[in-house]
């Protein structure tokens, strides 16, 4: 009986129990290349959604070279857009669409120093505002994320 | 014992083949079908790494260069120029220059050619140089397209950048 059973092959559910771990793993190493692929569209997306941060920043500081009066100016804590174009840079209340997909916005927020000068918290005991720094803060959105870098611009022409 | 026999004798039905068949043809068809799309993920995959790799390599020597300029040379920069774009940066005795010559973007140390910045794969298709004078600088802007191909696949990207130059401050 044993022997005649070995010789009848492969059973119909036997193939089908193959086929199906076959498929899975395929499926499965279909699935991760996708997911290395969406990946690495993600990283370019969002290294040009960096670089357009950064790109605001130096802007903004830029502006405050010129004139420290046009940050000064800025009220805190409120959404800016910068306007751009091939000779002119500046700040204004319509929003920056750039290439149609990247939005980027900053707020201006108030500095806060202590006794020591340190920067603290506007809650910290004895904070005070100072007046030649403002933080920004660049946002940079594309359709999946956003991007936001902080950096503080002070007045270097008081100096 | 003598029907089991003759019954493992018999081979296999039409119907056995034909579903056996089937199961065959259809396990083919959607391996190649796998292998084909895996192949073309892989070439995609391929793609951005590359204009990963030449958009941020190019993009963080000019910042770099920018930062370290003492000032803008005007004569051999060209501005709003995204076929022939141009910058040429002065470091005290040394100038640098960034050039899209054809396809490719060249870096040039006080005359020598250092070659182009990208991967084979990848080729220039715009370099464009904008300029902002402030009281105490000089804001450059620059927008870099790049496109890459593997095989049959193309794709595009484009990066911005700037820096302040401070001159002699």
């Amino acid at each position: 009986m044993n022997k005649n059973h070995s010789r009848s092959g492969v059973t119909l559910v036997e193939v089908l129990i193959g086929l199906s771990i076959i498929t899975t793993t395929l499926v499965a190493i279909g699935l991760a290349v996708n997911s290395y692929v969406d990946a690495r569209t993600a990283l370019l997306r969002s290294t040009k959604t960096a670089y357009l941060a950064e790109e605001g920043y130096e802007i903004l500081r830029a502006l405050r070279d010129d004139n420290w009066n046009t940050i000064d100016a800025l009220p805190v804590d409120t959404v800016r857009y910068l306007t751009v174009s091939t000779t002119t840079i500046g700040v204004t209340n319509s929003p920056e669409i750039i290439d149609s997909i990247y939005r980027r916005s900053f707020i201006v927020r108030s500095v806060y120093r202590d006794v020591n000068d340190d920067i603290v918290s506007g809650s910290a005991p004895g904070a005070v505002i100072d007046d030649g720094s403002r933080k920004i803060e660049m946002s940079v959105s594309n359709s999946k994320a956003t991007t936001t870098l902080e950096a503080i611009l002070a007045n270097v022409h008081a100096i | 014992m003598n029907s089991t026999h003759t019954l493992s004798k018999r081979g296999f039905t039409l119907i056995e083949m034909t579903v056996y068949l089937g199961i065959l043809f259809f396990v083919s068809t959607a391996s190649v079908a796998l292998l084909l799309s895996l192949n073309g993920l892989i070439g995609q995959y391929r793609i951005e790494t590359a204009l990963y790799r030449s958009s941020t390599n190019v993009l963080e020597q000019i910042i770099v260069e920018l930062r370290r300029a003492n000032q803008l040379d005007v004569v051999n920069t060209t501005v709003n120029n995204p076929t022939s774009g141009q910058l040429a940066l002065v470091n005290g005795t040394t100038t640098t220059k960034f050039a899209k010559v054809g396809n490719e973007l060249q870096m040039t140390i006080n005359g020598v050619n250092k070659g182009d910045m990208t991967d084979d794969t990848t080729i220039v298709t715009g370099f464009t140089v904008y300029r902002y004078d402030t009281a105490v600088g000089t804001l450059i802007r620059v927008r870099l397209k790049l496109s890459a191909t593997i095989g049959s696949v193309t794709k595009d990207t484009d990066l911005y950048g700037a820096a302040i130059i401070r001159g002699a401050l």
